[in-house]
């Protein structure tokens, strides 16, 4: 990691007539660095993106790329990548066109592009599809076509905007891996945006998390996951089980909630004893078997979902419900529906939620 | 039941259009007496007027659709991208022209742009060519507006513009890379309406007082009996085969990128 942020924004803010789409976003983002901007659909993370890109114009703020500002230069000036979601290849132009568009518009000989073309081709390995044109290739073709267009001509910056929305459940899985390896092998510093949780956390080194034009939190996958700092962020990020809840003693971290009482918990420092939390629990947080230092519930199975290597549980305790994921195995049969049965935590793993 | 009815109205239809097209042609074949010749034909060919004001109407036509395709392209393709609510606005006055006769236009041109004005254009062979260009461009506006808007309909502009953008494309490289061939069939279809109309116009250039086709139509019509038949039925030939070519290139549409599933 370097000691300048290759990219910077400075309280960048974005309003649209009365509506206050992008409040204060500050973030700094290192030179090779891949984030992600994940949010539900209008948290203002594209926004952002497309400021990044200079099709949008902040309201107030800065935005620096290589350290020059580039609030108010005009997309072509900014040296950036960008990747869309409808792929938005020219429809006129094959291939090869497509891939060395950007280098013919920078001028460059046509030895040059050529090369950089067959290059680009071997990267996202459709070597031999230079002469076809876009409408003869499948989506994820397409998108893999859109990536080498916007690398071909050397960004500082590569942006993508939902660029696997589009695509099948397998060509997207697949095509995360492809994007993230191209991306390393490049060094090239990458935003992506995403309403998809499961490709957030697996492809960034960091995510940011939005919600109504806040950032929420920024962080690595698994501080997000794990320690998520806002109620928004837990509930966001990943399944969970919330249960509201009352402190009984928040030196020894002891709450009573779905008529459970949960003991050594770790209470965030404003708890009070009478107070009240929300416990929330990852569906991997409760296991059926007991560890080592394990608390236990005791609940009621109220359904049982088989999903091949996971078996979702939801079971009641009081008159909250919770979830709770096993993994599969063939020499037990799964628990029945109504079964009243006990489950065990590690203190550490509930997160407790003032307010 | 109801078949015969419908076979019978398509029946009256191309009776109500062919029977008069197929009489002048037969009327334009007996130019000599008892016998069908092509000599109307012949000497409509051979008259060097013919030829002249032909080709004068043709290169107007050319600069009418040259004019027509840098003033309607950039004009529709800015409205899609920047002023969407304005479309409504923008497509009534295209619609404008089919409402106003062509005879006030161009009185009013001559007014405007009379010896006396300060821009008389009216004052040169030169300077009246170019309002009649002007004036045509006008006539087409409505159909050349209508073809490209809707050739921009089926690309995604604002899309397209922006990856070109991102790539350090400036306006005039995305015009003319990226838009216009994308919408070249709709802009060709527009260009062969705008060749048909500037080729039949009579008022605006005979009221201008130039050497165009119309008015030499006009002339021949008044003056001797098979050739207007000839010229008439050649005039026809000409629309069709532009309409044909419009069906031609149509044809030959770069194709949409809707992704292919595999």
């Amino acid at each position: 990691m370097t000691e300048t942020p290759f990219l910077e924004l400075n309280g960048i803010s974005k309003s649209f007539g009365q509506t206050l789409v992008v409040r204060q976003a500050d973030l700094a983002v290192d030179s090779g660095e891949f984030v992600s901007f994940l949010g539900p659909s209008g948290c203002g993370k594209t926004t952002i993106l497309r400021m990044i890109a200079g099709f949008e114009t902040p309201s107030s703020g800065q935005i620096r790329i290589g350290g020059s500002d580039v609030t108010n230069l005009k997309p072509s000036q900014r040296k950036i990548g960008m990747v869309f979601q409808s792929y938005a290849l020219f429809p006129n132009m094959t291939v090869a066109g497509n891939i060395g568009f950007g280098l013919k518009v920078a001028g460059e000989s046509s030895q040059k592009i050529a090369a950089r073309v067959e290059e680009m081709l071997a990267l996202i390995k459709l070597p031999n599809l230079a002469d076809r044109y876009p409408w003869q290739l499948s989506g994820g073709q397409q998108q893999r076509v859109a990536l080498a267009r916007a690398i071909a001509p050397r960004p500082g910056v590569l942006l993508l905007d939902e660029p696997l929305s589009a695509l099948d459940a397998k060509i997207r899985v697949s095509l995360r891996q492809e994007i993230r390896a191209i991306q390393k092998e490049l060094g090239i510093t990458t935003i992506f945006v995403t309403h998809d949780q499961e490709e957030a956390l697996s492809m960034s080194d960091r995510v940011m998390v939005m919600n109504e034009g806040r950032i929420e939190q920024i962080g690595t996958p698994f501080d997000v996951y794990n320690r998520p700092a806002t109620p928004f962020v837990a509930s966001f990020v990943g399944t969970l089980s919330t249960l509201p809840g009352a402190i009984e003693n928040a030196a020894k971290g002891v709450v009573k909630a779905g008529g459970a009482t949960f003991a050594g918990l770790a209470l965030p420092p404003s708890a009070k004893d009478g107070g009240k939390v929300t416990l929330a629990l990852r569906p991997e947080a409760l296991r059926l078997e007991k560890r080592k230092g394990d608390h236990e519930l005791e609940g009621r199975i109220a359904t049982v979902d088989f999903l091949g290597s996971v078996i979702r549980i939801r079971m009641t305790l009081g008159n909250e419900q919770i979830w709770l994921d096993a993994f599969n195995d063939p020499s037990r049969p799964p628990a029945k529906v109504g079964d009243v049965v006990r489950v065990h935590y590690s203190p550490a793993s509930v997160l407790a939620l003032v307010g | 039941m109801s078949r015969i009815w419908a076979w019978g109205a398509v029946i009256f239809g191309m009776l109500y259009f062919l029977l008069p097209l197929a009489g002048m042609l037969n009327f334009s074949l007996k130019a000599r007496r008892g016998e069908y010749s092509f000599d109307a034909y012949a000497r409509v060919f051979a008259d060097s007027r013919f030829q002249e004001t032909f080709t004068y109407s043709v290169v107007m036509a050319l600069f009418t659709i040259a004019f027509g395709v840098l003033l309607v392209v950039p004009t529709a393709y800015w409205v899609r991208l920047k002023l969407p609510h304005l479309r409504p606005w923008i497509e009534f006055i295209t619609l404008l022209p089919l409402v106003i006769p062509a005879i006030v236009i161009v009185f009013g041109y001559i007014r405007l742009y009379n010896t006396s004005s300060i821009l008389p254009l009216t004052g040169s062979a030169t300077g009246t060519n170019v309002l009649l260009m002007f004036g045509y461009a006008t006539l087409a506006l409505p159909y050349m507006y209508r073809a490209v808007d809707t050739g921009l309909r089926t690309i995604d502009v604002a899309t397209l513009t922006e990856a070109a953008q991102s790539l350090g494309a400036g306006w005039a490289t995305i015009l003319a890379r990226i838009i216009l061939p994308n919408v070249i069939v709709a802009v060709l279809s527009g260009a062969f309406l705008t060749f048909a109309i500037v080729i039949g116009e009579f008022t605006m250039a005979a009221l201008l007082n130039r050497p165009a086709f119309g008015p030499y139509m006009q002339l021949l019509g008044a003056n001797r009996a098979y050739e207007p038949a000839a010229l008439a039925v050649i005039a026809f030939g000409i629309t069709w085969a532009c309409m044909g070519l419009i069906q031609l290139v149509a044809r030959a549409a770069p194709k949409p990128a809707t992704p292919v599933k595999t």
